[in-house]
């Protein structure tokens, strides 16, 4: 049986935050919140035909945004049973719900798990009120330590904690209190994110026009390879270069992104990645809904990689893991001659230190992991 | 015509001491240009010119004034001067067509060096010099001052001031009456040999080169056969005609005239100024004394933005040097900027000017390296080489001697900035020569510069040290013997031939220290460290690492963000491919750039 992730989309947020480059609108009301939810549910129904994807097994979904926590857990049951018209549930399916600290408490959070979600990754970022206030996040500090309690007592697989560095006038002690604020909750995962910005964003001329607040490269490198550490310290594995999980916790879904895997996405702007074409929605959520009425796919960009690229970008996802890539691997899949340019730059990079070769695996260093986009951009063609 | 009532008359003055304005009204109150029509400044024809309130090239323009003093009707030939030091010997040439000058000087900013320097020209040539006061109407008008700073120039003996507000006209119809009678009516003779000076030259699309010239003896009229006096080459006059201010066919151009000749010419090779055109039939013994083949002192390569308008790059400079003798170019390439364009200039205003209109006028953008001089080199083996690249520069073992170019420079400054000013000279090799002070406020300072040391930013610093006062002016004043070196850089020890830069010996570890910490600003922080070394004929006198890059931007990358994320990678790649690998280090186009751009 085929195996698939699913990823669900949910645009609305109860604000935009200064710094986030995805889709999301401002909550609108329940009414549209149930219209975009049908919406998406005739999205599926179209996808899977499509793609002829009817029973296929999910082995992860997860529910993103936006702030899908908007959501009610009826909804939740919903989007789940509908989506068991089409699809098996592998037993140990991974359901994972992005919950952002202002619009739940721990009885919607149980409801969302009575629901079927078994994992949730809290959208935190930062313990200092003034950092959320400058990220513009709507979540007070109070808001985040409640949930943050109330997730160890759920009974949940996973769940995760996402913090970002590298903010303004961020001292090496005050990301070190981050950390530790953190590891007061025992998340079995985290996301580490350094804050950057995309030119469509608001903090992008605030970055600008002000570069010397923002820590530099080289105290970048000095507080990530602390939270290396410290988090290594706690018997953490940094499996992916943002991402670090206790052994058994790592977050299934993401890791089917870096190795190869199919999933579908729905929603406005999400990316599917099915029989080697990848597939993006539309971001504007009026096409989306004109789409679907008119029974059409809203899809707005469709690629093929072509065998070369496909190459390309398996190599550098897979180096972003902890399991990095095998010789074996890349020459069962690709041609032995591009697999052999390829392996000719890794042999080069593990030279200079960049990347480890253990018997016939690569995988990026420490010093490697850092500076990765520079390594990536080597191996590309 | 009769010679008497002929009167041939330049105009000296300051960029922005309203010389244009004050042409304008001369040309109003002759009629040439009705009011109405007068578009402001006739004589700045380019928009480039009328914005940077400076007369490239010369012109000219032939008036009827009937004086009211005696009743009698006069030609009044207003041949224009070009305001820049750069183009001196042009001015000279201009200058050469006349019998005298209106020396124009702003009654608010007084006398400028290079209002002087082309005031000296106009004695040197026996003109006839008539001191003019301009803007009297301004509240900051300081006519007494103004008038004292001009005294100090011309001495005691000079002819009687006139003082005008061009921009009103107050004062211009006296001026006028001064010029017919205080500029003498040429001389010359109605000899059978044709002796006519070419003191500027236009291309016309249809007709081909146009000089315009001054007529000193004989007479030059339709079909005759003309003969250029430095190239020997002949051809068949077409049309000959005068400027009022358009170009109207005449019969003939007698002793003194001044106008422009048709005669087929395709080439601006043939029609250079300085020349003397003389009847192929009864060619005169000798030239108008005076004529230099111009040659370019500034050399600096032009490259295309985009690779795409090389060709386009191309056909402006064609097109530019067909009215501009001055400036030479030929094929470069540079392994940083690809294809490109080696430029010879008179100077940096020309240079600038030349950029400037390509973009302007072609909308051609293109990235302008450091200018530098010519130098001169004799070699052991005894080669004598003209250097006008750094990369050509020898070794200091093959050198025996060196020389660069030097300038007279006269700069004049408020006493208050003269430290300042003198400092700005010395720390440029400047050698002082004479200090006079034009009046208890003002100084004029006078130097002897090598070429190479104003060619970067000495006028913004003289600006700068002088809250904007100074001004000015220089000449070239002919190639001295140097201890010059050429400075290598190295890149992980590998030389890169864009980076190198010739200078005097003593500096050349100031500045091959201060070019690489430049450098290490301007390459970005890659994987590996880099070494930055300056040399000397082999010997390290510098070095700088640049550490290599610790970390760099992470961010997430998940199902969404695969596609844009290679994207951005091959973006990023493609950027790195336009910057020069040297080894395996990347180095931007802006670090060539920086080379030679001067210190603070």
């Amino acid at each position: 049986m085929k195996k698939l992730s699913l990823y669900f989309h949910f645009p609305f947020c109860v604000k935009r935050c200064r710094y986030c480059d995805f889709v999301s609108y401002p909550r609108r009301d329940r009414h549209t919140h149930l219209k975009y939810k049908k919406a998406v549910f005739q999205e599926i129904a179209l996808k899977v035909e499509e793609e002829g994807l009817r029973g296929s097994e999910l082995s992860t979904v997860y529910l993103g945004g936006g702030t899908p926590s908007l959501l009610f857990s009826e909804d939740v049951e919903e989007i789940l049973n509908y989506l068991r018209h089409f699809f098996a549930f592998s037993s140990s399916i991974e359901i994972t719900m992005e919950v952002n600290p202002e619009t739940v408490n721990g009885d919607k959070i149980r409801a969302f798990r009575e629901a079927g979600i078994n994992r949730f990754s809290v959208g935190v970022q930062s313990f200092n009120p003034h950092f959320l206030c400058f990220l513009g996040r709507s979540s007070s500090l109070e808001q985040i330590e409640n949930v943050l309690s109330c997730m160890g007592k759920i009974n949940c697989s996973s769940w995760s904690l996402d913090l970002l560095y590298s903010l303004p006038f961020q001292s090496f002690l005050e990301w070190q209190r981050e950390v530790e604020s953190a590891l007061v909750y025992h998340p079995p995962h985290f996301s580490i994110y350094d804050l950057t910005f995309s030119p469509r964003v608001p903090l992008y001329q605030f970055a600008k026009r002000h570069p010397g607040i923002f820590p530099s490269s080289d105290e970048e490198a000095l507080y990530f390879e602390w939270a290396m550490e410290r988090l290594d310290s706690e018997g953490y594995r940094h499996y992916e270069i943002s991402n670090f999980a206790q052994p058994g916790a790592e977050c299934r879904h993401n890791l089917n992104y870096w190795s190869d895997g199919e999933y579908l996405g729905v929603g406005t702007s999400a990316w599917s990645y099915l029989g080697g074409r990848r597939q993006k929605n539309t971001s504007s959520l009026k096409n989306y809904f004109t789409r679907l009425r008119e029974g059409r796919t809203p899809l707005t960009f469709q690629e093929e990689l072509a065998p070369h690229q496909k190459l390309t970008e398996d190599i550098m996802l897979r180096l972003r893991t902890e399991e990095g890539v095998k010789t074996s691997y890349l020459l069962a899949q690709y041609k032995r001659e591009e697999v052999e340019n390829k392996l000719k730059c890794l042999e080069f990079l593990s030279k200079e230190g960049f990347i480890i070769k253990e018997e016939e695996r690569f995988y990026l260093s420490q010093k490697g992991m850092l500076v990765a986009n520079q390594i990536f951009q080597e191996i590309l063609d | 015509m009769d010679r008497s009532k002929i009167r041939n008359f330049g105009i000296i003055a300051h960029i922005d001491h309203g010389k244009s304005t004050l042409a304008d009204r001369i040309l109003e109150i002759c009629r040439v240009v009705p009011k109405e029509k007068m578009k402001e400044q006739f004589l700045d024809r380019m928009d480039l010119e009328r914005e940077r309130g400076i007369t490239i090239k010369a012109k000219a323009v032939r008036m009827e004034y009937f004086s009211p003093r005696d009743g009698e009707k006069y030609i009044l030939n207003l041949i224009d001067t070009p305001g820049h030091a750069d183009f001196s010997y042009e001015v000279s040439r201009s200058l050469a067509a006349c019998e005298g000058v209106l020396l124009v000087v702003d009654a608010s900013q007084g006398v400028e060096a290079q209002t002087l320097a082309h005031a000296r020209l106009a004695v040197s040539q026996g003109l006839v010099i008539l001191p003019v006061i301009n803007k009297i109407d301004l509240s900051s008008a300081d006519p007494e001052r103004a008038m004292r700073e001009v005294e100090a120039i011309l001495g005691e003996d000079h002819l009687p001031f006139t003082l005008v507000s061009a921009k009103l006209g107050t004062g211009v119809e006296e001026l006028i009456e001064k010029i017919v009678q205080f500029i003498p009516p040429p001389q010359g003779e109605d000899s059978p040999f044709l002796q006519a000076l070419i003191f500027d030259s236009i291309y016309d699309s249809y007709r081909g080169v146009i000089p315009f010239i001054r007529v000193k003896e004989g007479k030059i009229k339709k079909g005759m056969e003309i003969m250029m006096f430095s190239t020997r080459k002949s051809f068949s006059v077409s049309e000959v005609g005068v400027f009022t201010p358009e170009r109207t066919e005449v019969d003939s151009l007698g002793p003194g005239e001044v106008g422009y000749v048709v005669a087929n010419i395709n080439q601006l090779e043939d029609s250079q100024v300085g020349d003397t055109i003389t009847s192929s039939s009864h060619p005169s013994p000798s030239p108008i004394p005076g004529y230099r083949k111009i040659k370019p002192l500034v050399f600096c390569s032009f490259y295309p933005v985009s690779y795409e308008d090389h060709s386009k790059l191309k056909e402006a400079l064609e097109r530019l040097q067909l009215n501009d003798a001055a400036l030479s170019f030929e094929a470069d390439f540079s392994e940083a900027l690809g294809f490109g364009f080696r430029c010879g200039f008179l100077g940096l205003l020309h240079m600038d000017i030349t950029q400037e209109r390509m973009e302007r006028e072609f909308g051609v953008e293109v990235v302008a390296t450091a200018p530098h001089a010519v130098y001169h080199v004799l070699t052991k083996k005894g080669e004598v080489l003209e250097v006008r690249s750094p990369k050509d520069f020898p070794p200091p073992s093959e050198i025996e001697e060196a020389e660069e170019p030097y300038v007279e420079m006269s700069i004049t400054v408020p006493a208050e900035y003269l430290g300042g000013v003198m400092d700005l000279c010395q720390s440029r090799r400047g050698i002082f020569k004479d200090m006079i002070y034009l009046s208890e406020k003002f100084v004029l300072l006078k130097y002897d510069l090598p070429l190479a040391e104003i060619l970067l930013d000495f006028y913004d610093r003289l600006k700068a040290v002088s809250r904007g006062y100074a001004s000015l002016d220089y000449e070239f004043a002919g190639y001295r013997p140097a201890n010059l070196v050429r400075v290598d850089i190295l890149v992980n020890r590998e030389k890169v031939d864009g980076l190198s830069f010739i200078s005097p010996e003593e500096n050349a570890y100031y500045r091959g220290r201060e070019l690489i910490s430049r450098l290490k600003e301007l390459i970005p922080r890659q994987l590996f460290t880099i070494s930055l070394q300056a040399a000397v004929g082999g010997k390290i006198i510098a070095r700088e690492d640049i550490p290599a890059l610790r970390k760099d931007v992470l961010q997430k990358c998940y199902g969404g963000d695969i596609t844009r994320k290679r994207k951005l990678l091959e973006k990023q790649k493609e950027g790195k491919k336009r910057m020069k690998a040297v080894g395996k280090v990347k180095i931007p186009q802006e670090a060539f750039l920086a080379v030679m751009k001067s210190e603070k």
